[in-house]
């Protein structure tokens, strides 16, 4: 046999890898997803991620980093259905209002899911607050009077918000 | 060296900053006070502006000058705590897995009314309008038909649509870089790297981009766009928008391309290595027999095609120094 480029040994590494775990990675993921579409999507999604990792040879139990990398990837995907369930249910609970164009629905989701991750793990009066200033330009004086917190609280609520968006963009 | 943020003092002095001149009551005496502040030193004005930069980014949302009442109700939903798996996907290039993450993301794990295509899958559909929908393999695409609106959504991969004329309104194709407007005709919409391709098959259209403006397509014509503009725009080349046949037709066309357009057809994952990415192809391959139209690629071109397994196909350039 000759020497195998170190691609080539990489591609072979992952190869084994996927042949002894792609099926029960999918028969898994599709118990959770009830689709057996998403769960192929999900595994191949899985499997690219080990191999960007700088060295898929030091994995030692491959099947519980397939298992965690997916997961993660399901989580995302979960939420993306939450957020765009959620604001298609808003618009069809008002019928009368002009409604965006479909594209226009669809920038408006991208942006809700990387707001949503932006603002991951902040209070919910945090996110409130912080929507309130940067997206329909109040003040600390009319925010306090739409949601009956005083402006130093506002003031403390946005240096949290802004702290989490430090640590997002840092990332 | 890096330090943790909550003992980071210049960080917090900067988000004190921001906050302020957030409030709404940041007067001119302050406006020094901070740039004086920001002047201390290289590392107060990077963080700082690092801070504004992430501001600006959130200010540019669609979302702004709307009513948040929407936005917030969704951002009310609960969920599990987790942090977002780094997006590194986009160094690859080669890599044709389940496509690039961010547009896999998108089109996630379908919505309640979604029509959609498997791995190796054609369909077609007759619309309520008598318009005629086809779907190429792993796509999928949201019809939204209320009152006089006819529209599709797509999410994924790539569709060929037959347009019947009505009187009443046009047919919408949004995708998420742009909306195509046709008042009758055929055409094929689908993804191509990060962008859209657009054919004209038979009739103009026009479409709109999401900065507003408005390009106007004649018919017999091919064009390939993205959210910031048309990248590039030709007349109809023979052999475009072959797929639905069931035969790829391929007419001077990159080994990327190809293998993008074998992608759906193939489950598991197919990686490209760069050299073999460049190289041009002509041919016609049949799209529902994979290992076929793969051995037709080894035998026509400088390239090794290994299956490593019946989901992980490698395909390299062979090295001409060694023949």
């Amino acid at each position: 046999m000759h020497m195998d480029s170190p691609s080539s040994f990489k591609n072979t590494l992952i190869a084994q890898l996927f042949q002894q775990n792609y099926g029960w990675l999918c028969r898994r993921l599709s118990r959770h997803t009830g689709c057996s579409h998403s769960a192929e999507d999900l595994a191949a999604e899985a499997f690219l991620q080990v191999w960007l990792l700088p060295d898929p040879a030091a994995i030692r139990s491959p099947r519980a980093l397939l298992a965690t990398i997916a997961q993660r990837l399901m989580y995302e995907t979960w939420r993306r259905k939450d957020l765009e369930r959620a604001y298609l249910q808003v618009l069809a609970e008002a019928p009368d209002q002009v409604h965006p164009s479909p594209h226009e629905q669809w920038m408006l989701i991208e942006s809700l899911q990387a707001i949503d991750r932006l603002l991951d793990g902040l209070s919910g009066q945090a996110k409130t607050v912080f929507v309130l200033s940067q997206l329909e330009g109040l003040t600390y004086l009319q925010i306090s009077e739409r949601v009956g917190l005083s402006q130093a609280r506002i003031h403390q609520l946005m240096k949290e918000a802004l702290r989490c968006c430090y640590r997002g963009l840092a990332e | 060296m890096s330090t943790d943020e909550r003992d980071d003092p210049v960080l917090e002095e900067a988000i004190e900053w921001m906050a302020r001149i957030q409030s709404g009551a940041f007067d001119s005496q302050q406006q020094r006070a901070l740039e004086l502040w920001r002047g201390q030193s290289p590392r107060h004005a990077q963080v700082f502006d690092q801070l504004l930069k992430g501001l600006e980014a959130v200010q540019a949302s669609p979302w702004r000058g709307r009513t948040s009442t929407p936005l917030l109700r969704a951002l009310e939903q609960p969920s599990s705590r987790r942090r977002f798996i780094g997006n590194s996907l986009g160094v690859l290039g080669v890599a044709l897995g389940a496509g690039l993450f961010g547009r896999w993301l998108q089109s996630g794990m379908g919505l309640p009314g979604e029509w959609a295509t498997g791995t190796g899958e054609r369909r077609h559909w007759q619309l309520d309008d008598g318009s005629r929908l086809e779907l190429n393999a792993r796509s999928r695409v949201l019809p939204r038909f209320f009152d006089q609106q006819r529209a599709l959504v797509l999410r994924k991969g790539t569709l060929l649509l037959d347009i019947v004329e009505n009187t009443v309104s046009s047919f919408e194709i949004a995708t998420a870089v742009g909306v195509v407007h046709s008042q009758a005709g055929r055409l094929q919409v689908g993804e191509e790297g990060a962008g859209i391709r657009l054919l004209t098959l038979q009739g103009d259209v026009l479409l709109r981009l999401p900065n507003g403006e408005n390009v106007a397509v004649p018919g017999a014509h091919s064009l390939l766009f993205d959210a910031h503009g048309v990248l590039s725009q030709a007349s109809l080349q023979p052999g475009e928008g072959s797929w639905a046949s069931g035969w790829l037709e391929v007419n001077d066309k990159p080994l990327s391309w190809v293998a993008e357009a074998f992608r759906p057809y193939l489950p598991g994952v197919v990686m490209l290595d760069d050299k073999a990415a460049k190289i041009r192809v002509n041919g016609l391959f049949p799209l529902d027999d994979m290992p076929i139209s793969l051995e037709m690629l080894e035998r026509s071109l400088p390239v090794a095609v290994s299956r490593y397994s019946d989901y992980w196909v490698s395909i390299a350039a062979i090295s001409t120094s060694l023949s």
